[in-house]
């Protein structure tokens, strides 16, 4: 004699899980109509899943890609990417030879040396050796009597 | 008391989705018989469905 399957014993869980569905065996269960209810209502939650995620879902697949040349922050183009897919960041200037040698950033290992020496301005030297500004000294300081101005500044001596 | 059976009428279940949800009949027991055309439309519906999900997701 054929049993009646209970509708309560299978549950409803998607899009959290999977739904809940029975095994029918022939002569052994009735095919009542909540077993096409059950059916609609899954398919109807499936449509409804995709109609939330149609846009993600139908979007392009995406690759891998380079942001424009200097670019900190690079706009991500829409679509859909799989795990893997990278966004690389680049500029013209990431160069060894603007790499402090010794020294690696993002992976470029710098070749720059600078010799060093000593310091040279030609303005200052050219200054001080015409020896057009200096300071009157005073022949004398007298510290009882204090100091009440000192001399301007000459360009002759 | 005479138990009255009907038919439902594929025509009145049009297809909508992808742009909205399919519109479905909801089955009484001893009130609806179970035609094929039923178990065919449930067929389609999950190929769609899966045709959609494979040729959107690269599979």
């Amino acid at each position: 004699m054929p049993s009646h399957l209970s509708e309560d014993d299978y549950i409803k869980q998607f899009p959290a899980g999977l739904d809940e569905f029975p095994t029918l065996v022939d002569r052994d269960h009735y095919i009542d109509a909540w077993h096409l209810n059950t059916i609609f209502d899954s398919i109807l939650r499936i449509e409804q899943y995709y109609l939330d995620h149609k846009e993600s879902i139908e979007a392009a697949s995406m690759d891998s890609f380079e942001g424009a040349d200097g670019l900190a922050v690079i706009p991500v183009p829409a679509g859909r990417y799989a795990a893997g897919k990278t966004c690389t960041a680049v500029d013209a200037n990431l160069v060894e030879g603007n790499i402090k040698s010794g020294v690696t950033i993002f992976g470029v290992a710098g070749a720059l040396t600078t010799g060093g020496g000593d310091f040279v301005d030609a303005s200052v030297s050219t200054s001080y050796t015409a020896d057009a500004w200096k300071f009157a000294t005073p022949a004398a300081l007298d510290a009882a009597a204090g100091i009440a101005s000192i001399s301007a500044p000459s360009a002759s001596t | 008391m005479a138990t009255s059976f009907v038919h439902f009428r594929a025509a009145d279940f049009t297809r909508a989705f992808p742009s909205a949800l399919d519109p479905l009949p909801t089955f009484v027991d001893r009130r609806h018989f179970l035609d094929a055309w039923i178990l065919n439309l449930c067929f389609t519906i999950l190929t769609d469905i899966q045709t959609r999900l494979l040729a959107y997701t690269g599979a």
